[in-house]
């Protein structure tokens, strides 16, 4: 206990030292450890570390791979497309009604020796 | 007094009585023409409030209802019921009864209307009555799907409700508001049939087992069935189910919906739609196909645990305040999924009381930002910052219901996603070590959102004037702010309200799990007994 009271004690004299009595010593040690000086006013740079691993990967794989690719590209595009694949097929299939007569009476004589033909060959 | 059909068809009939008012409107305007716009104003203002009226006497009524439930151990399973031979010939039937669950949900949807008619009035212009006419019937047709106790009336109420939805959407929503409008009537269609077909097949089914039709849910919840059969029966009517909830990846409908629906429909679209797909999912998905059910649920719990964090991730990096809040409801509804799955009580109470809680929640968070695009004509969160130094009222509505749609200790969110937690660890502690990491998400995304709105400097000059909340949006979120706080703090009477009930779904579905799976022994003191019960 009387390790921790001395230390805590001899802290509390620093920094009475530095920022109460002499303002330029703490100026002057800051520039002489720069580096450190920076490290520390940074916060050992803690959040921008988790910033920089975390948090924008998560922004950016949300963004780009879960909300345009897997969202809107695949998910959206499955529904979208089973839509277009029935349009499409409806739009391909209109072409057969052409209101020709011959045509009709074709595509029946057509069917008869198709089925006829399957019957007949077995 | 049949108090059940007439809190049923009250909004029904009140919208019929609607284009009555505006023929009235149509008279006035041939005799006066010159007074045309005056005239107009003052019968749509009549129509507001007559829709208005109407819907708080239906909560009125399902606040009568609640008054009037029995939900002691040993009351009867479904309450208020009525029956009568409809088409009797196969056994169909008016056949309408709630149990605590349905009850809580008809609570749910009649406070809510109101609060979304009301909420339109700063957005709804044109066709008044039309769209009036539209809420009230939509209002009919979700009590219908909650209180149905005949699976051919439940279906019927089922589709109904698309019809006043599509319109409501495709009439007063925003500019894709057709796409979004037919996207949402087939992606629920594709389901619904699905669905229809398992419906008429369990009829079938029950006939040749039974010599008689029936579409009773009572009757057939004791239909034995082949193993192979009830696999694709609870299939048929899971789809059906998870479009509507949504559970990924079905989840594709509600972003475009919700975006391009007019707040009100926005609002019934989160707060009540939803719920219907994971009421279905408890109550005829899993009472009705128990063992496939229990096969089938860890597969969906995967999901489900899929669709929250998956959810979570991408509403918090949508630029539009609506997209934000719609999927977050994945994510929300994720959880009363896992919830269902995991079948003990704490799961099943959580889920029910979730589905409460987003009701309120996501339904105010619509409100608020039907609030901001009402004013500003825009949904960009980068068009937004520092609101709460120009309305610092509507910020701390704004911020209340935030916290509760978090989740925040003291708010309703926090007890609905604690008991899905703590049912789903009992069940597969698995699903519910990646379900609380959305906890953390959603506070992620919604936090984020709520800075980037409402703190800050007001970087946009056009939001340096904008007006605090009127008194009317007062009377809009007040009711809901208060409602997230009495469901944080006092949750005892809702929880024994749907008490009976859930533990009646989760005896029947667990009659065919003991062997299946192992289960995780309850704790000594069970959570939701702290609520005593009488």
């Amino acid at each position: 206990m009387g390790v921790s009271v001395v230390l805590a004690l001899g802290g509390i004299g620093i920094a009475s030292f530095f920022f109460l009595k002499r303002r330029e010593a703490a100026d002057a040690m800051a520039q002489r450890f720069s580096g450190l000086h920076r490290l520390l006013v940074g916060k050992y740079f803690v959040d921008e570390l988790y910033n920089a691993v975390v948090v924008q990967p998560i922004k950016n794989i949300s963004t780009v791979f879960l909300w345009r690719g897997v969202d809107a590209g695949v998910i959206d595009g499955a529904v979208n497309g089973t839509g277009a694949v029935v349009r499409g097929t409806g739009s391909a299939l209109r072409r057969l009604q052409t209101g020709s007569v011959r045509v009709y009476a074709a595509s029946l004589f057509l069917g008869v020796v198709l089925v006829l033909g399957y019957y007949l060959s077995r | 007094m049949p108090l059940l059909s007439l809190t049923v068809f009250l909004p029904l009939l009140g919208a019929v009585l609607l284009p009555v008012v505006g023929r009235e409107r149509d008279r006035l305007r041939q005799a006066s023409a010159g007074l045309d716009e005056a005239r107009r104003a003052e019968s749509d203002r009549l129509v507001r409030y007559l829709a208005l009226g109407v819907s708080l006497a239906v909560f009125v009524l399902t606040l009568v209802l609640w008054a009037g439930f029995d939900s002691s151990a040993s009351a009867p399973e479904f309450q208020f019921v009525e029956q009568h031979a409809w088409i009797p010939a196969f056994g169909i039937s008016y056949h309408v009864g709630i149990d605590g669950i349905s009850l809580l949900l008809i609570v749910l949807t009649g406070f809510l209307t109101p609060l979304a008619l009301l909420g339109s009035w700063g957005q709804i212009e044109r066709k008044v009555a039309a769209f009036s006419f539209f809420m009230l019937a939509l209002e009919s047709a979700m009590l219908g799907v909650f209180v149905s106790l005949d699976l051919f009336l439940f279906y019927l109420f089922w589709d109904a409700m698309l019809i006043p939805m599509y319109f409501l959407i495709g009439i007063w929503g925003y500019e894709r508001r057709i796409y979004a409008a037919v996207k949402f009537i087939l992606y629920t269609m594709a389901g619904s049939v699905l669905m229809l077909v398992a419906i008429l097949g369990l009829a079938y089914l029950n006939y040749a087992a039974s010599g008689e039709w029936s579409f009773n849910l009572l009757d057939l919840y004791g239909l034995e069935l082949p193993a192979q059969t009830a696999m694709w029966f609870f299939l048929a009517f899971t789809v059906a189910f998870a479009i509507k909830v949504p559970l990924f990846p079905f989840h594709t409908w509600l972003p475009d919906a919700h975006v391009e629906a007019p707040t009100a429909g926005s609002v019934i679209l989160a707060g009540v739609l939803l719920k219907m797909g994971t009421y279905g999912l408890v109550r005829f998905s899993f009472p009705l196909f128990p063992e496939a059910a229990v096969t089938f649920a860890p597969y969906l719990a995967g999901l489900a645990v899929v669709g929250i964090v998956y959810g979570a991730l991408v509403s918090m990096v949508q630029p539009d305040l609506k997209k934000l809040v719609a999927y977050s409801s994945v994510s929300h509804l994720g959880f009363v999924v896992l919830g269902i799955c995991a079948m003990n009580t704490q799961g099943v109470e959580g889920a029910v009381y979730q589905m409460l809680n987003h009701g309120v929640s996501t339904g105010a968070l619509f409100l608020i930002v039907g609030m901001l695009s009402d004013r500003r004509h825009t949904r960009l969160i980068a068009e937004f910052g520092g609101l709460k130094k120009v309305m610092p009222r509507l910020s701390a509505a704004f911020l209340l219901i935030t916290l509760s749609s978090i989740g925040l200790p003291g708010l309703n969110g926090f007890i609905g996603e604690f008991l899905i937690l703590v049912g789903a660890f009992r069940w597969d502690p698995r699903f519910a070590a990646i379900a609380a990491s959305g906890v953390i998400l959603s506070a992620v995304y919604m936090l984020w959102m709520f800075q980037r709105v409402n703190y800050g400097p007001v970087t946009n000059d056009k939001n340096q004037n904008l007006p605090d909340m009127s008194r009317r949006e007062g009377w809009v979120l007040v009711p809901a702010i208060v409602m997230a706080v009495v469901m944080g703090v006092v949750p005892g009477p809702f929880m024994r309200a749907m008490a009976p009930a859930v533990d009646r779904i989760v005896q029947r579905v667990g009659q065919h799990r003991a062997a299946v799976v192992q289960q995780i022994p309850a704790p000594a003191v069970t959570i939701e007994r702290e609520t005593p019960r009488p």
